[in-house]
Parts: structure tokens; C-alpha cells; sequence
């Protein structure tokens, strides 16, 4: 096996919130490589999601440092650089913008890079497209179902081409239909593209499809084992 | 999808309260422009007046707060006239005078045989004649405003005069003037042997050492002052409180219009915390967010200033139609007028958009995203 590149990696990683009084991450050491699919799981108020915030730069580590491709990121405008070109986030909520279409949602994530209208169009169309969602390109997040809207979350996070994504408890708030194509699609995505794809969960079978599985408890990681990922259930298996 | 179209989508979900802002914004630039050009008319339209009159120069009591108010008398002109340099001198008494409908009208009084009846312009009628009194000449407006033609009555202070001629003027202080003989206006004001102003003329085209030497001779005679009519205004008290207090309340609307704005982009910002930690959450940086938050504000501030405009215009063409002030008073907002106070509004708007586009950027996302 092929030594994988170390894409983020956290040292001693902490999060303390009101003055220290609660600890949401402990001593967090931890690193994710290229192309990796890597489940989290824990129960909740285990530090999931303040993981995930760390690993997305939209909240800061009280000690610690984070280091992306082996260099430091500091500041909140090195995080929006990389979330805006090399992270994508699905959130649980979805986190649509409610007055923007489908399109105009995906739109909203290339604004900024210097990429013409047209351009933009274009590629928020391709991503929709690889979401299976064209035929809803105008509509609003209010007249679509919650996987609909997750899967537009999932174009507005992958229309950048970014090397992570980072999908917090994405099923969380869907169907087990549409929790299984969710899953199924993103992990798709994932080795399509080689990117790598981190998935915040409870949930042990999606955690099994993947092939390498962290488990935090009280803020701390207390397992972190590969495995071989377990293949997509058949129809038939599903069925039954 | 764009910053503006976005800004645009997020001013149009919260319609009423855009609607208001906008509206805000819009009573303030035009109350603030038609205030500034209401003085400023004033002003003008006072040169213009003076001008009309072909004087060089007018020579007022020296320290008299504004042109109503102080007094000359009237052998004053006389000792003026035999001052080398000066070609002609006219005493005239000015004052506002209430006339008929309960109105008020400007009256002057001029003395007879006086250079400036040869001047008047007259739509019909005549001047009056060698030491006839009681007469009147009446501005086209004066006319207009208390539907009085030639051969009519207007009243002034009381006593009644005969109408014998309408002029036709073009500054609109003259429009709204009635004229009569000086020594009429003295009696009824009990004024005798006294006059607001002297128009002078020079005798020939002077030098600057030369109007030096006419103005000091003219104020050797004691207690007047001699002034171009740029400089009459300049130094009158009325038309520097009329401004400053025109500026004031210009200032302090177009201040309630920003705070307008800051106060709808604040409510606004506050309700879209969760909505700004999405679009910081997809990689939007803080002068993105900041930008998109500012451009609310600005396009609030263009469309209200638009309104502003209108409004404005909208104003200048019902201020004629006041009773009282309409007939001598009218003002028109010009582009040297547009353009500061619209310039105002926009730096007042910016600074009051970027102060909540400020706070919005200091939450972090993770917290924003928790904002329900």
C-alpha cells in the first residue's frame, strides 16, 4: 500500500468553551491523509461536531495548531482561502440560503473566485448534475425534499472541487431511503474523485463503509483502527 | 447569482421594512434639498434683485443686523451724490407690508424723480407722474397672488393705493414687490426722512484704488457702511441663521436617514446571523460578507435618494402655490446642489451599513450557525 500524503493534521488540539468550564476537544491528535475516507463516531456531546468545526476552520482551537498539507493555518482568512477553494461542508440542517434556488445556492459558493457568471452557471449546472439533480435547477429549498436539499448541499460543496469534505451527521435529518442514497453518493463522489471525505456519524453501518473509523468520547479519541469498508448492501439484500 | 443580486434578494424578503428605510432616506434627501435650495433661493433671488436695480453698490447703516433693520437718512443720499466717482444715488425705504387676503407683501418706496422708476420694466401701466400719491406699481406675482389688475386698490400697512402699472421683472423678489412713492411708504411706516438703503452708481468704470477712495469718502460721512450686493448678503444676519439652520436640519435629516438604515441592516444582520455563518461555513471571507451587508445599505441609499430627488422637484413645482411666501419665493435643486447632499447621504449610508456588516463578521461561524 502506497504511503499516503497528510492532507490536515491537528496537534494537541483543544477546544474549551466558557472560560475552560466545558472541554469539547482534549489533547486532539490526529491525521488525515489524501484520499482517505474516515468515519467519526461517538455519542452525543462527544465532540463530534466541535471535531468537525476544527477540522473546517469555522471555529478556532483554544490550544493547539492545524496544519494543512503540512503548513500552519492561523487566521480566519486562511480558513475562509481553503473552505472557499479545498473544503466543502455538508451540514446536517443542510444550511441552504431559503430565498436562493437550487442553482443560485450552489452559485453562492464559486462568488468571489474571480470566475465569470457564465462560468459560475456552468459549473454549479455540472454540479447538480453529478447530484442527480437537474430538474430541480430553479426551485427553493422550501418546495424540495430533505434529500433533495441535501443533495444540493452536496453540489454546493463539491462545485469548488475541493480535496476534503467534511459532512456532519449528513443523514442525520433523512429518511433511511434517502439517507442511503446520500451516503451513497457521497461515498461515490469520493472515489470518483480521490478526495477525501470525512463523515461525522452515529450511525456504525455508515461508519462500516468506510476505511477508517475514529471514535471520540468526552472529547477525546479513544479508538482510531482501519478497516476494510464494507461493500454497498444489493438491492435484493436490502429488500430483505 | 452575484453579491448585488443577492443584496437585492434579501432587501426584497423583508419588503416593508426595505420599503420604510428606502422611504426614510428619501424624506431626508429631499427635505435636506429642499431646505438648502429654499435658502439658497432666497439668497439668490435677492442678488438677482439687487442687480435688477443696476447698483454698484448700496450704502446700509453700519452694523445693522440684516437689510430690514437698519435705517439711513434719507439727506444721506444727497451728501453721497456730491462725492466725486458717483454718477447717481437713490434712498429706498424697504419692508414687508401686510396687504390684502391677509397677505403680505414686499414694499419699497422710492423717492420721486428718482433714477430707478426709468428703470422699471412694465408689462402695462405707467409710473407715476411728477408728485402724484398714493399710487402703486405691483410685481406680476403681487398681481397674480391678489388677482388685482390696473385701476385697482392693493392696501399696504392699512391705507389703500391705486394701481397704475404691473412690472415684469424676472427676480422673483421684484415679482413679488409692490412699489410706491417714498414719501407714501414713510408716512404709513413712520419712517419720515428715512431709508433702508441708497443705491449708488459709479460715474465711470473705477479702478480698485478708485472704488477704494468712493467707498471711504462715502463712509467718511459717518455710521454706513458701503457694500456690493454679494457682500449685503453675506453680512445679513437673517439669510446666516436662515443657512446655518437650513444646514442644521439638513444634517439632521439625512443623519435619521443613516441611522435608519443602520438600524434596518442591524435588525437585519442579527436575523440573518445563521444565514451569514452558511456563507462564511461555503468560504466567503469577512470582506465578502462585509460587501454584500454594505451593498444593501447602498442600494437602499440609491433608491432613496432617487425618491429624495423626486420629492424634491415634486416640492418646487407646489412651493409657488403656498399662500404668503409662494408668490417671492421659488427654488429649483441644482446639480451643485444634488450632488453634495446625495454625496452626504451615501458617505452617512456607508458608514451606517458598515457598522452592522462589522458586527456580523465578528461572530464566528460555528456560533453563527448555531443562531436560530
Amino acid at each position: 500500500m502506497t504511503e499516503r500524503h497528510p492532507l490536515i493534521r491537528l496537534q494537541s488540539v483543544e477546544r474549551q468553551y466558557d472560560d475552560g468550564t466545558i472541554v469539547a476537544l482534549k489533547n486532539i491528535n490526529l491525521v488525515i491523509a489524501t484520499g482517505e475516507c474516515l468515519a467519526v463516531v461517538g455519542p452525543s456531546g462527544s465532540g463530534k461536531s466541535s471535531l468537525l468545526n476544527m477540522l473546517s476552520g469555522i471555529d478556532m482551537p483554544t490550544a493547539g495548531q492545524i496544519f494543512w498539507n503540512d503548513l500552519p493555518v492561523r487566521s480566519r482568512k486562511e480558513w475562509a482561502k481553503l473552505r472557499g477553494s479545498d473544503i466543502g461542508i455538508v451540514f446536517q440542517e443542510f444550511n441552504l440560503l431559503p430565498t436562493l434556488t437550487a442553482i443560485e445556492n450552489v452559485e453562492m459558493a464559486l462568488i468571489g473566485h474571480g470566475i465569470s457568471a457564465v462560468s459560475r452557471r456552468s459549473r454549479a449546472i455540472k454540479a447538480i448534475e453529478r447530484v442527480g439533480l437537474l430538474s430541480r435547477l430553479d426551485h427553493l429549498p422550501n418546495a424540495m425534499s430533505g434529500g433533495e436539499r441535501q443533495r444540493v448541499a452536496i453540489a454546493r460543496s463539491i462545485v469548488n472541487s475541493p480535496k476534503l469534505i467534511l459532512a456532519d451527521e449528513p443523514t442525520g435529518n433523512l429518511d433511511s431511503a434517502s439517507a442511503t442514497m446520500i451516503i451513497d453518493l457521497l461515498l461515490g463522489l469520493q472515489e470518483d474523485s480521490d478526495m477525501t471525505l470525512v463523515i461525522i456519524t452515529h450511525d456504525e453501518d455508515i461508519a462500516a463503509r468506510c476505511s477508517r473509523c475514529i471514535r471520540i468520547k468526552d472529547g477525546e479519541i479513544i479508538e482510531d483502527r482501519l478497516r476494510a469498508p464494507r461493500r454497498r448492501p444489493t438491492k435484493r439484500e436490502t429488500s430483505k | 447569482m452575484n453579491l448585488v443580486g443577492y443584496a437585492v434578494r434579501n432587501l426584497h424578503r423583508r419588503s416593508i421594512r426595505t420599503s420604510l428605510s428606502i422611504f426614510s432616506i428619501g424624506l431626508a434627501v429631499g427635505s435636506a434639498l429642499a431646505l438648502i435650495a429654499i435658502s439658497r433661493s432666497i439668497e439668490d433671488s435677492t442678488r438677482q434683485g439687487m442687480e435688477e436695480s443696476g447698483d454698484d453698490v448700496v450704502v446700509t447703516q453700519r452694523g445693522a443686523s440684516d437689510l430690514f433693520g437698519g435705517f439711513v437718512p434719507q439727506q444721506t443720499a444727497d451728501e453721497v451724490a456730491k462725492i466725486p466717482g458717483v454718477a447717481r444715488v437713490s434712498g429706498e425705504l424697504v419692508m414687508f407690508a401686510p396687504s390684502d387676503r391677509g397677505r403680505t407683501v414686499l414694499a419699497a418706496g422710492w423717492p420721486e424723480g428718482s433714477y430707478l422708476w426709468k428703470g422699471v420694466p412694465l408689462r402695462e401701466g405707467r409710473v407715476p407722474n411728477t408728485g402724484e400719491r398714493h399710487v402703486a406699481i405691483i410685481g406680476d406675482n403681487v398681481a397674480e397672488a391678489l388677482a388685482k389688475a390696473v385701476g385697482d386698490t392693493i392696501e399696504l400697512h392699512g391705507d389703500k393705493f391705486r394701481i397704475i402699472g404691473i412690472t415684469k421683472y424676472n427676480s422673483v423678489i421684484n415679482r413679488g414687490t409692490a412699489i410706491v412713492p417714498l414719501t407714501d411708504l414713510q408716512d404709513v411706516t413712520y419712517r419720515n426722512r428715512q431709508v433702508s438703503l441708497i443705491h449708488v452708481n459709479y460715474s465711470r468704470k473705477l479702478s480698485s484704488a478708485d472704488v477704494a477712495r468712493v467707498k471711504s469718502a462715502i463712509e467718511s460721512i459717518g455710521r454706513v457702511t458701503v457694500s456690493t450686493a454679494s457682500e449685503v448678503l453675506e453680512n445679513d444676519r437673517n439669510f446666516a441663521i436662515l443657512k446655518a439652520v437650513s444646514l442644521a436640519v439638513s444634517i439632521i435629516a439625512l443623519a435619521m436617514g443613516a441611522l435608519n438604515v443602520l438600524n434596518a441592516l442591524l435588525m437585519a444582520t442579527q436575523e440573518r446571523t445563521h444565514e451569514i455563518g452558511i456563507v462564511a461555513a461555503i468560504g466567503w471571507t469577512d470582506g465578502q460578507i462585509m460587501s454584500s451587508i454594505v451593498i444593501e445599505g447602498m442600494l437602499m441609499c440609491a433608491i432613496g435618494s432617487l425618491l429624495g430627488l423626486l420629492l424634491s422637484f415634486f416640492a418646487s413645482f407646489l412651493f409657488p402655490m403656498i399662500p404668503t411666501i409662494g408668490s417671492y419665493l421659488a427654488f429649483r435643486p441644482s446639480v451643485g446642489l444634488i450632488l453634495p447632499i446625495v454625496g452626504s447621504a451615501f458617505v452617512l449610508c456607508a458608514i451606517g451599513s458598515l457598522y452592522p456588516a462589522w458586527r456580523a463578521v465578528r461572530v464566528p461561524p460555528a456560533l453563527a450557525l448555531r443562531h436560530v
